[in-house]
């Protein structure tokens, strides 16, 4: 544990059914009246944001713009696409009804505003943007996975130079997050379970890594705690509402503990991965977080033994002599995975993915190395132990 | 008695600047000296983008600022040229404890010691560059302290002292 941390989580979070219902208020009362609504094909197809839009009218809050063209991999100019259509439309509000990509796009379209700004490469880096302009920001997650609406990450794509720009500042946090059950009941199995494996490896990282703090600990240890609730039961049954909820405020607990604590080497590969194989995020968190949890052991295997405690329950950890409570959690992981492996064929192992060839590892490993999230891992990672890790994971 | 304290502080931040910017110095020759003689060093700068530029930073100075170069490698240059990666640190006192070896630059990072202005991962190399140069400059139960993982020595440290001390 660090001797000096900082933590910052100034969203209000609107959880549970009803919450879209009480957007309208919150937007008022952030002295909002004309916002512009963002959201993605897919989610306008499906009738997710047409929801949203109409909890927002029926309490008398009309976007005064919308902006539907987020891609998968949102890059600067659709987020310059989109602060011009908000300009353009005298919008004083942000809402943003989508994954980890409508989210960023709608902190990045923020940050162009808020700093007036006509370049986004300027405000790339860490910790380094001053505040500007402030543009009330309402996010709505319709995944539980990337927990988006409470960190202080962006990621957008700057495709002339290819690559993927990291902005990290706590101006780009959501004044307010909304989780609401009716936002993630049409996920399909693959994805509820491949992103919540994504929250657990959040939360697992977060409560392990260099920055790791006190409260990002409390955080991250219940956000375990709901998915090992929750998770079978949403993949199961997407209709199941409670469970829906719970991976909800799992996903946002375990945002907020990686946003104040930084995640790891799962994350630094699991990039890379996405980057060079364009293997899904929560596919690889999977794929990895066991055998890296493997490869931290000696440097932070006490406290995976505490972990044990979220991950099997009291009776389990108890029962558990405290050598044994380190390997014991992986195990919990490893059998959580199982299940998912059986009931939606989610991959545990990378050529089971179908996007990667052991050619490609060279490039991989490369692009790891370079990842920001590394920095935080507890434990030296080189370019053989990344190799290692791909292989054993193969 | 408060005016003896307010005085006493600023002597301290006087001298820990003073610190600062010698370490700061030593470092940069040190840098200079491993891209000559350590593998790992002269690998990570080689794949730099030509003329790549990073400064850090105290607030009211010292700055370093290294200019990379195929033809030149490493070379400290004044502050006409602008950096591609800024790393500031947010107090005297946060560059001290990193200049002084009470923090690696892990550590610093995660108690929020500086901010970085520029592109994250561009600035990951120099941070391993700066790993293995403290990995010579500390002595090894020190370095322990710091560095996740000690890197091995490809040459004797004497070496890179006298990197540091001829500024060769």
């Amino acid at each position: 544990m660090q001797e000096y941390f900082e933590f910052k989580l100034p969203a209000k979070i609107l959880s549970g059914g009803g919450a879209l219902e009480h957007i309208a208020h919150e937007l008022e009362g952030l002295g909002a009246h004309s916002p512009m609504l963002m959201s993605d094909a897919g989610l306008v197809r499906f009738g997710v944001a047409g929801q949203v839009k109409a909890a927002m009218e029926a309490s008398g809050c009309h976007p005064a713009a919308e902006f539907y063209d987020v891609p998968a991999d949102s890059s600067i100019q659709v987020v310059n696409r989109a602060a011009e259509l908000f300009r353009c439309n005298g919008c004083d509000s942000l809402v943003a009804v989508g994954g980890g990509s409508v989210l960023d796009t709608a902190k990045g379209v923020g940050m162009v505003l808020a700093q007036g700004t006509e370049d986004l490469r300027q405000n790339m880096g860490c910790e380094a943007l001053p505040r500007g302009q402030h543009i009330p920001y309402v996010a709505i997650p319709t995944t539980a996975g990337t927990g988006s609406e409470a960190t202080l990450v962006a990621v957008i794509a700057d495709p002339d130079r290819q690559v993927k720009m990291e902005f990290i500042s706590y101006h780009l946090l959501p004044d307010v997050a909304v989780l609401d059950p009716r936002m993630t009941r049409t996920l399909p199995p693959r994805v509820t379970a491949a992103t919540g494996m994504d929250t657990l490896c959040h939360a697992v990282e977060a409560a392990s890594c260099l920055q790791r703090n006190p409260i990002s600990d409390a955080f991250a240890e219940k956000a375990i705690g709901l998915v090992m609730a929750h998770l079978t039961d949403a993949v199961d049954d997407g209709d199941n509402l409670a469970a829906r909820q719970g991976m909800a405020n799992a996903s946002l607990l375990a945002g907020a503990a990686f946003s104040n604590s930084m995640v790891g080497l799962v994350h630094a590969i699991g990039h890379a991965l996405g980057g060079v194989c364009r293997v899904p995020h929560g596919e690889a968190m999977n794929i990895l977080l066991p055998a890296v949890m493997r490869y931290n052991l000696s440097k932070c295997g006490s406290r995976y033994g505490e972990l044990l405690l979220p991950l099997a329950g009291p009776e389990i950890y108890a029962a558990t002599p405290a050598p044994e409570r380190p390997m014991a959690a992986i195990q919990a992981i490893e059998g959580l995975r199982g299940r998912l492996a059986q009931t939606c064929k989610l991959p545990a192992r990378l050529r089971d993915t179908g996007k990667v060839q052991e050619s490609d590892f060279d490039a991989v490993i490369a692009r790891a190395l370079n990842d920001g999230a590394i920095i935080v891992n507890p434990r030296e990672a080189g370019a053989s132990d990344i190799r290692a890790l791909l292989q054993e994971v193969w | 008695m408060p005016m003896k304290k307010e005085r006493l502080y600023r002597v301290k931040l006087r001298c820990q600047r003073a610190v600062c910017s010698l370490v700061l110095t030593c470092l940069s020759r040190a840098l200079r000296g491993l891209e000559r003689c350590d593998s790992r060093v002269r690998g990570e700068m080689a794949q730099w983008p030509e003329g790549f530029c990073i400064s850090m930073e105290l607030p009211g100075g010292p700055v370093l600022r290294l200019h990379h170069t195929k033809s030149k490698g490493l070379v400290p240059v004044d502050s006409s040229v602008q950096p591609d990666v800024a790393i500031r640190f947010k107090s005297v006192q946060d560059a001290f404890y990193l200049c002084t070896g009470r923090l690696g630059v892990a550590g610093a990072y995660a108690q929020h010691r500086f901010v970085l202005r520029g592109n994250v991962s561009s600035v990951m190399g120099f941070v391993r560059c700066v790993d293995i140069a403290e990995g010579y400059l500390f002595p090894r139960f020190w370095a322990r302290r710091i560095l996740k993982e000690v890197p091995a020595h490809e040459v004797p440290a004497i070496r890179v002292y006298l990197a540091v001390l001829l500024a060769k």
